[in-house]
């Protein structure tokens, strides 16, 4: 019998590797990310799914309830829900990715710059840090609508800059740690200059930690949204988003109870599945990231 | 003690100042000439040149900005451009309703959110633990506005418990207030109860595991002893703290809740003005919003101060 031993490179994992492995392991998050694919599916082939054609009005089949024809009835001007619903899916999971972008390009780079540079920088961003976190996110969303115009990508850019602060202190927290690590000592004492470190070691260990916070920002997004869309200020017709149908559904009450329930339901299992995703990556941080 | 206040209040003055820096700078957000956007394309030249006049467009920036913050830490926030009143006496007819709205939201996350962390927390791992952890976890997905939504549909329209729409003052009548705080409240604070409940959870479910706690139950003490003389105790700065910050998340919930019920608060005002593009009013309730959420910020981490005092020497 010979017994074979592993020679050779066997490198440790990088911590991303470790991180997604991990992750792999965790049932509840891992179905949180078939319904996050199931939905997105809907919304890209959303043409394919929908039985009507979302827009399409019918004064004849107002309010109805649903049945095989209509699967979720009809709006107050007779238009499928179902159909609007699907592709409504489009501008909701769209609406949030715009917001967590917005806020990760104007956070990442100033809490990188932050957290390893301290002094006098680290001082004044995070007084502004601070104060954009003291503004209730939704009536500064309010406001530059109103200035701006009402429009998802306007709402949606505001919420990102409300979102940038919360990405600015995880980036900060997480660079100020690593900067302390002896590994980026005995880098700097090599000769590796400030741009080479933040590439090659203070990204990779960022990174895990940021997912986290994008994946529970996205589910913070998708409220937003749907609170904005709510309140009217979010996509203009004939676009809808859920939160549209919930407010149309809101406006319905008294002739048809039912309307507000399907994108109810929707809203909360997606962003649930957000938060499911965000616990499971949360919990396969591990120890080394978790700690700094 | 009063060192450490004043030094914290001290503190809070840069970040008004960037704040109002900001709701400032609104007014340049806006595409083109701001008048035209504010008035409409059809205003005629002698309202555009006074709302350019009201707003000090006509003024190098600087000195605008500086005009407007002298005003602003007078509370005087000009006027407004749709209602022919002061933008201070806007806000303060609403502040009454929005903080009403908000300490029965409170009262709900309190009432709920406490008890049901403390009940998970203290035998963690068990049913009613994941059971108590389950509903949470649902109640800060539900958007508060759909559960206004059902809330209102199931008690104000199918049975007529509770009405759907108005405000009464506690002060007019203090029953009426609460039969119709009743819904806002709930729909409001659901979230926050949540919240509530999984930081309250998990504060205790730590301090139950620590040596000294299982040692005083190893010794008989009883169960209400113990959660009254360690675990409360320890679990406070955490409790306290994630109340605290739930002032801002009702804030904001609020404003889409007081539209849904019919009140008159700083929400529906926001609205209205964002509506009508007034822009005075929102600067004004932007930066009275910031200040009520940096005030409370304060108040938890003197609170903090009171819990610990090692926080007051450091």
């Amino acid at each position: 019998m010979t017994r074979t031993i592993a020679v050779g490179p066997t490198r440790t994992p990088g911590p991303i590797k470790r991180f997604a492995r991990r992750f792999a392991r965790q049932p509840i998050a891992m179905f949180a990310v078939g319904l996050l694919v199931v939905l997105t599916l809907m919304a890209v082939l959303a043409p394919l799914i929908a039985t009507h054609d979302p827009a399409l009005q019918n004064l004849r089949a107002r309010n109805q309830g649903p049945s095989s024809g209509h699967w979720f009835g009809t709006d107050d001007i007779g238009r499928d829900l179902f159909s609007r619903m699907v592709y409504g899916a489009r501008t909701t999971l769209l609406a949030p990715v715009i917001a967590v972008t917005v806020g990760m390009v104007l956070g990442v780079p100033t809490g990188l710059l932050a957290g390893f540079k301290r002094g006098p920088i680290d001082a004044v961003l995070g007084r502004v840090a601070d104060a954009l976190l003291a503004l209730p996110g939704l009536i500064v969303a309010m406001a530059i609508v109103a200035v701006r115009g009402p429009s998802m990508v306007n709402a949606m850019m505001a919420v990102g800059l409300n979102f940038a602060p919360r990405f600015f202190r995880v980036v900060r927290g997480t660079a100020l740690a690593i900067r302390e690590e002896t590994f980026i000592d005995a880098s700097r004492i090599a000769g590796a200059s400030d741009t080479r470190l933040i590439r090659s070691h203070v990204l990779p260990n960022i990174a895990p930690p940021l997912i986290v916070q994008a994946t529970i920002m996205l589910g913070v997004g998708v409220l937003a949204e749907a609170a904005l869309s709510f309140l009217g200020v979010g996509v203009q017709p004939p676009q809808a988003t859920w939160g549209v149908l919930l407010r149309r559904g809101f406006d319905n009450l008294s002739e048809a109870r039912y309307q507000s329930i399907p994108p109810g339901i929707a809203i909360t299992v997606l962003i649930l599945a957000f938060q499911w995703v965000g616990d499971g990556l949360r919990d396969s941080l591990g120890r080394e990231v978790r700690r700094g | 003690m009063l060192t450490y206040s004043a030094k914290r209040l001290i503190g809070l003055l840069p970040l008004l100042a960037l704040i109002s820096l900001g709701a400032f700078v609104l007014t340049y957000l806006t595409p083109g000439d701001a008048a035209i956007v504010i008035a409409g394309e059809s205003a005629s030249p002698e309202r555009l040149s006074e709302i350019r006049e009201q707003l000090g467009l006509d003024q190098p920036l600087i000195e605008q900005f500086f005009r407007w913050l002298g005003n602003a830490v007078r509370g005087d926030f000009g006027r407004s451009l749709v209602i022919d009143r002061d933008v201070s006496e806007l806000i303060s007819a609403r502040l009454g309703p929005t903080v009403s709205l908000v300490l029965a939201g409170m009262t709900v996350a309190a009432l709920i959110g406490i008890p049901a962390g403390l009940v998970a927390g203290r035998r963690p791992g068990t049913l009613v633990d994941r059971g108590v952890t389950f509903i949470a976890t649902l109640g800060i997905a539900i958007p508060s506005f759909w559960l206004a939504t059902i809330l209102i549909s199931t008690f104000a329209v199918q049975h007529r418990i509770f009405p759907a729409i108005g405000y009464v003052s506690p002060f007019d009548d203090p029953v009426a207030w609460m039969h119709r705080m009743v819904l806002p409240a709930i729909a409001i604070g659901a979230a926050s109860a949540a919240e509530v409940a999984r930081q309250t959870r998990s504060a205790v479910s730590d301090v139950v595991q620590l040596d000294h706690v299982r040692t005083s139950r190893s010794l008989g003490v009883t169960d209400r002893r113990i959660m009254w003389k360690h675990v409360l105790k320890n679990a406070a700065i955490p409790i306290v703290t994630v109340l605290g910050l739930q002032i801002g998340r009702l804030l904001a919930s609020g404003v889409v809740i007081e539209l849904m019920f019919g009140i008159p608060g700083l929400g529906s005002l926001a609205v209205n003005s964002v509506g009508a593009r007034d822009i005075p009013t929102i600067q004004g309730i932007v930066v009275v919003v910031a200040l009520f959420v940096l005030l409370t910020n304060l108040v938890v981490d003197l609170s903090y101060a009171v819990l610990n005092p090692k926080v007051r020497y450091q």
